[in-house]
């Protein structure tokens, strides 16, 4: 059974293996068929002598880095890619990338350190071991040059793919071999921020040209010979359980395979156990889905069915006149000179709940067979994949195979779903390998979605009109009561007494991590209280911003920068605003200028925003860049549009209809600039200039109308004014 | 029940209900995968496909209705990604995870057909129908106009 | 028979007015060399362009993926189909050659530069009470778009409406003649929307229903009670409103800048343009035409009154919305039964329960006197108009057969309104599969 279909496997990997220079072969796949490899996948004879476990180079030179993260949009590929090549000094044209196999990482001693992928971590807290790897592969092949040439190491340059030492010269192809073999006594350091070719500089992403003519394939388009389709559907009111169903009624349908019962699992890895839900399989997915629309389910849909936003939000607002269940003095004690009251300032914000709704609904292909389990997944992890199906399988997980694929967004959704466990639960019972798709539907019912928010800010001011003492009182949701401190416990303005206080509301809704988790909501709280405290002290809030954060270097270059870019200004005609917000979040301080336009009607004109970021090191200005006109647009869909109407314990706006989205014709022009602190720090991209940017549009709004917007989505505040 | 369909120059009898939607059919039983799936609703356009050249949510019109009429999906641009939009979209990278950009780019070709040179209002009112959940907009309208530099769309 | 001692009538009328006019008739005004535009004030052009919007000019004078303002537009009327004229700046054929006072004199009076009548399915018996510093506006803007040379398409008049001396006695029995007058007694916002609506905006040419002699009268009860336009049924303007809820000046304002309000339905057909165009104006201007509507209207209900009736309004439709647990069952009708087929398979996927921000229940096309509109919009789908532009409705002309249209329109009329059947639904099926108007 080690016979590998070379012809196959050439073809879906060539699919996903994406080139440094933008002259590709293009490839027009006819369907996107997935062969299931047997032996050790990762091996191409095609791609050249592996050097280590993160990059081959083939006879020519040309270099495929094995990338451990998910491509999920964030342009991972490339950022991977640009530091071993950094290292490695190749010619960016040379190189190539492709996903990293999860079967090997979980066999093999963990060889990339960590396949997870969120947190805006990738460059920030892994660069010194993939640096380290590309470092050490250079070594290898100076090592093995070195040896040919009977000199020592240290005369060995390795420069653009080339080696040389006087009148020597090779290319690291016709090494490559010989490098395989070398073990090197000392690992290399990583090269100094000066020394840098490659890093710091634009370089275009890598997996466009699969992206502009349909053949990347997403879990969605996999597609495995002898394959079924399958519809899911869990409980409606999460915590449900499946109480009977009729497929009696939809057996006799065209195409209908069959019927499957999903039992609830206790969790056992964090954020995947398995919901009680039933699922329809057929020969395609729309027979499959239609057939499960048309079947007669009953639900037990237990205690949750109660909740409903409208009675956590009640809760929530009378604990908030209550000393908080959970407290710390953060420095003083703010109390008693609140107590004595002054000049004080009161506010109160709220924010609901969000879902992730990446452009792909969740899907996965998996099969099961006596031998082995594959799978192709919505996922930010393909080693936690694996995991997942062993554990449901109740296989060794040297016998299971998690695939990378091109993710159509994932923003947190993917480290947080139970998908995995259905697809290789249905394949294991139905004995074929099956496609599941969650409808968008399901998608917002089921997801793990971003918790709301509440929070209650006093403060009193002193005779400067700057905050002598504050008490922060954010109520969070249950299940991650951490997401509520984030950013306020360890808030940047340094008022001399801060207490920061904690509520807990109870909800029947599973939440998870959602692009910027914690800040995303803490954000809006904090900087438009921020706001409110700088005016009512007299103070102009980038003033304010400056005075309040003395000495915090990051954040004053950050407010310097907007300062000298934005224009901003509180004096505008009425019905024009500019509003500024700072949050530091991901290891990165990013401030936002936004400039709006209320008509007399409150039609809301949202003109520019503007992002200055530092985040210390830039690797990718254009790639960062991107990243900042992604999670502006994210943040302002929510801030905007938002908002999951939770009742009866669900979601009752499910699809892009009720659930509404930034759409082109709303999209203001975001504008990104790079405030760099230079001193060997690496801060995150991927998130961070989401959760500034609706404080920022709140705070021009009060400028723009006089009106003070506390809640989202702002759209449903009439801000109609004169 | 065999319904008859062209896609891409080639006729496909395909054996589905016949009003099983267009998306369905090109995805599951040709296997032209690129056209995406991603509301059912005729909401986010990531199905977008062109029918008898105008922009169409594939979602949305079932297999009968297009019977006799010629469908154009991402796949039959071209066949080597040298449509001045796809060109455009690699120059400036548009793509960020890239699975609205078939829909994206379908919708911005029949834009281009019908405006070769559009304004930005022009562009909004194309464009509104599809959804990127990356926010690429900004890169999307760059992409129409330096498409439209490229001409002939 | 009817029809044709009607047609006799009305072209012996305007005959003899005619005649009468024909002693009255407008000299040619001499031609000019075409105008430079890079001469026009770049503010005065600018002006003009938004004054342009607000009179609809594009609308009428651009065919179907035409040029803009090179005409040829073919406009059903009830004497036989008009084609629209080219007001590019064309010397050959278009306005190029006209000076500045031709120009007024065609907006002011209905007659070209050589003085010839021209139709009345041109607004000039509205756009007479343009003030001149705004026509001065239009024509520079107008003589500084690009040039087309598209020449007008033949009119397809029946006889005697061929004749363009009958137009000469409609212009003197129904074009009132003189420039917009304010009503001291008003404010100035009334006062500028009563300019808008009765001018530029032309808002009667379509709300008012056209006399024998195809004119839309200025005054009297028939003023903006609801006509019909190009197949559309259009709903009064006055206190006649089919609409459940009453319009208020705020509901105004947002469906005539975003092209919907939620408790009155989304603007399509010919209303679409209107709509688009107004989204592009002051919104002080929609203001103002709120307030002068509201006026025709009666002015508001008291809020009290306005309140309760939405509140109740909102509660019965929300109730009856397709999903809705409390929704009554279909009954057990053959027609009613098949209606709710049609119904759950091509509309129940956007119009359920929550799923539309304006329930089903609540537009008005579901309270026209007939089918027309409901069968023009499933037929033919939404185009939304600029303010909502993700609001679009794919067509279900080709997907849903005449029979199953006519189920359907009986079905949701029965089901989302309390109003009697609708009658003849099934032939205005067929008409408007036909294509004819």
């Amino acid at each position: 059974m080690n016979q590998i279909d070379i012809s196959r496997r050439t073809f879906i990997r060539s699919s996903l293996a994406v080139g440094g220079g933008l002259m590709l072969g293009f490839h027009m796949p006819v369907s996107a068929e997935a062969a299931i490899v047997m032996g050790e996948p990762w091996k191409n004879p095609a791609e050249g002598v592996e050097i280590n476990a993160w990059l081959t180079i083939d006879n020519a030179g040309v270099v495929t880095i094995r990338c451990p993260h998910t491509e999920m949009g964030q342009g991972g590929m490339t950022s991977v890619a640009t530091l071993v090549a950094e290292e490695l000094d190749v010619p960016w044209a040379n190189v190539r990338c492709v996903l990293a196999d999860a079967n090997r990482f979980v066999t093999r001693g963990q060889e990339y350190k960590d396949m997870s992928t969120g947190g805006s971590n990738l460059v920030r807290n892994r660069h010194p071991h993939i640096l380290q790897a590309g470092a050490s592969a250079r070594e290898r092949l100076k090592e093995a040059a070195a040896k040919a040439w009977g000199v020592d190491r240290s005369k060995v340059v390795a420069k653009q793919g080339v080696l040389t030492s006087g009148d020597k010269k090779g290319t690291y192809g016709e090494f490559a071999t010989a490098a395989a073999a070398v073990t090197l006594s000392e690992e290399p350091k990583a090269k100094a921020y000066k020394d840098w070719w490659l890093l710091g500089k634009d370089t275009p992403r890598m997996d466009v040209a699969v992206k502009v003519n349909g053949s990347a394939i997403y879990p969605i388009d996999v597609r495995v010979p002898g394959m079924v389709y399958a519809a899911v559907k869990s409980s409606p009111v999460p915590g449900g359980k499946l109480k009977s169903f009729n497929f009696d009624a939809i057996k006799g349908r065209p195409g209908i395979l069959g019927v499957v019962e999903l039992k609830q699992t206790k969790a056992k890895l964090q954020n995947a156990d398995m919901r009680s839900a039933i699922a329809v399989v057929a020969d395609s997915f729309y027979r499959a889905k239609t057939a499960l629309d048309l079947m007669p389910i009953e639900w037990d849909l237990g205690p949750g069915a109660d909740n409903s936003f409208e009675k956590m939000d009640k809760l929530a607002r009378e604990l908030m006149d209550k000393d908080g269940q959970h407290a710390e003095e953060v420095r003083g004690d703010p109390r008693p000179i609140l107590a004595k009251g002054g000049k004080v300032v009161v506010g109160d914000y709220a924010r609901p709940y969000e879902c992730h709704v990446p452009m792909s609904p969740p899907a996965a292909v998996a099969s099961v067979t006596a031998e082995r389990v594959d799978i192709w997944s919505f996922t930010q992890n393909v080693a936690a994949t694996l995991l997942m199906a062993a554990d449901q399988t109740g296989r060794q997980p040297k016998d299971v195979y998690s695939h990378g694929v091109y993710q159509g967004g994932a923003f947190g959704l993917g480290n947080a779903i139970d998908l995995p466990r259905q697809a290789v639960e249905i394949s294991k019972q139905i004995g074929k390998p099956v496609k599941v798709i969650w409808t968008r539907e399901e998608n917002i019912l089921q997801a793990r979605a971003r918790p709301p928010i509440w929070a209650k800010f006093q403060a009193v001011l002193d005779d400067k009109g700057l905050p002598a003492a504050m008490i922060s009182r954010a109520i969070g949701e249950s299940e991650v009561p951490d997401y509520a401190d984030r950013g306020i416990a360890n808030m940047a303005y340094k008022v001399p007494h801060f207490r920061y206080e904690r509520h807990i509301v109870p909800s029947n809704m599973p939440i998870g991590p959602n692009r910027a988790p914690g800040n995303n909501n803490n954000g809006f709280t904090i900087e438009s209280f921020a706001d409110e405290m700088a005016i009512a002290g007299g103070w102009d809030p980038l003033e304010w911003r400056m005075k309040m954060t003395e000495g915090n270097e990051p954040w004053q270059r950050v407010l310097a920068k907007l300062k000298e870019v934005s224009g901003f200004t509180t004096k505008l005609p009425k019905g024009k605003g500019m509003g500024i917000a700072v949050v530091e979040s991901h290891g990165s301080v990013v401030g936002a200028c936004a400039t709006v336009e209320v008509s007399r009607r409150g039609a809301l004109t949202i003109e520019k925003i503007l992002i200055v970021s530092n985040s210390g090191y830039v690797i990718n200005p254009r790639a960062a860049s991107e990243q900042v006109y992604g999670s502006t647009a994210w943040e302002l869909s929510h801030a905007m549009y938002g908002g999951l109407n939770l009742q009866g314990g669900r979601y009752q706006n499910v699809n892009f209809d009720t659930y509404k989205l930034m759409r082109f014709p709303d999209m203001p022009t975001v504008e990104s600039v790079f405030a760099m602190s230079e001193n060997n720090w690496w801060g995150g991209f991927g998130e961070t200039a989401g959760p500034p940017t609706p404080p920022a549009v709140a705070n021009a709004i009060f400028f723009a109308t006089g009106k003070r917007i506390r809640t989202t989505p702002m759209l449903k505040h009439d801000l109609s004014w004169a | 029940m065999a319904v008859s369909i062209n896609v891409n120059g080639k006729v496909h009898d395909v054996e589905v209900e016949p009003e099983t939607p267009l998306l369905w059919v090109l995805r599951d039983t040709i296997g032209l995968t690129g056209t995406k799936y991603g509301c059912g609703i005729a909401q986010c356009g990531a199905c977008t496909v062109h029918v008898d050249g105008q922009p169409t949510k594939s979602c949305n019109v079932n297999a009968a209705s297009v019977v006799g009429k010629k469908v154009i999906t991402i796949e039959g641009l071209s066949p080597d990604s040298s449509h001045p939009v796809q060109k455009a979209w690699l120059e400036l990278t548009v793509p960020q995870c890239g699975y609205c950009q078939s829909g994206q780019i379908m919708s911005a070709v029949a834009l281009l057909r019908r405006s070769p040179n559009p304004s930005d209002r022009e562009i909004d009112a194309a464009m509104a129908d599809n959804i990127c959940r990356c926010g690429t907009y900004q890169q999307i309208r760059e992409g129409i106009h330096a498409a439209a530099k490229l001409g002939n769309a | 028979m009817k029809k044709a001692l009607v047609r006799i009538f009305v072209a012996l009328v305007l005959a003899g007015a005619g005649a009468i006019a024909w002693a009255m008739r407008f000299p040619e005004i001499a031609p000019i060399a075409k105008p430079d535009a890079a001469k026009f004030d770049k503010e005065l052009v600018k002006r003009g362009e938004k004054l342009a919007g607000l009179g609809n000019c594009h609308v009428c004078h651009t065919k179907p993926g035409g040029k803009e303002f090179a005409g040829g537009l073919a406009l059903p009327t009830p004497f036989g189909t008009i084609h629209t004229t080219n007001i590019t700046p064309d010397v050959e054929t278009g306005i190029g050659s006209w000076s500045e006072q031709a120009f007024i004199r065609a907006m002011h009076e209905g007659v070209d530069r050589h003085g010839r009548n021209l139709y009345p399915a041109f607004p000039f018996d509205y756009y007479s009470k343009v003030t001149e510093a705004d026509l001065k506006a239009i024509y520079a803007f107008l003589m500084s778009r690009p040039a087309v040379s598209q020449k007008p398409t033949d009119n397809s008049l029946a006889f005697p409406f061929n004749i363009r001396l009958l137009l000469a006695g409609w212009n003197f029995l129904f074009h009132e003649k003189g420039e917009f007058k304010p009503d001291p007694s008003k404010d100035a916002e009334w006062n500028r929307g009563a300019y808008l609506v009765e001018g530029l905006g032309h808002c009667g040419a379509c709300h008012t229903p056209r006399n024998m002699f195809g004119a839309a009268p200025k005054s009297g009860t028939n003023v903006y009670a609801g006509a019909v336009a190009e197949g559309w049924y259009v709903p009064p303007l006055n206190a006649s409103t089919p609409a459940p809820i009453p319009w208020t000046a705020k509901a105004l304002v947002n469906y005539l800048i975003d092209g919907w309000d939620g408790h009155h339905g989304i603007a399509a057909g010919p209303m679409t343009a209107v709509a688009t165009d107004l989204y592009e104006q002051s919104e002080d201007d929609v203001f103002a035409i709120a307030a002068y509507v509201m006026s025709i209207k009666g002015g508001p209900r008291p809020q009290a009154e306005q309140e309760k009736i939405t509140t109740e309004a909102l509660a019965t439709a929300t109730k009856l919305e397709w999903g809705h647990p409390e929704a009554p069952p279909v009954p057990n009708d053959p027609v009613m039964q098949k209606g709710a087929k049609v119904f759950e398979a091509q509309c129940s996927t956007c119009h359920k329960q929550g799923g539309k921000p304006a329930p089903l229940g609540l537009a008005t096309v579901l309270y026209a006197p007939d089918a027309s509109n409901l069968i023009l919009a499933t037929f033919k789908g939404i185009q939304p108009p600029r303010g909502v532009l993700d609001r679009s409705m794919p067509p279900r002309e080709a997907q849903i057969s005449d029979d199953e249209m006519t189920a359907l329109a009986t079905f949701i009329r029965a089901r989302f309104t309390k109003k009697p059947a609708w009658t003849g639904t099934e032939a205005l099926v067929k008409k408007i599969r036909s294509g004819a108007h």
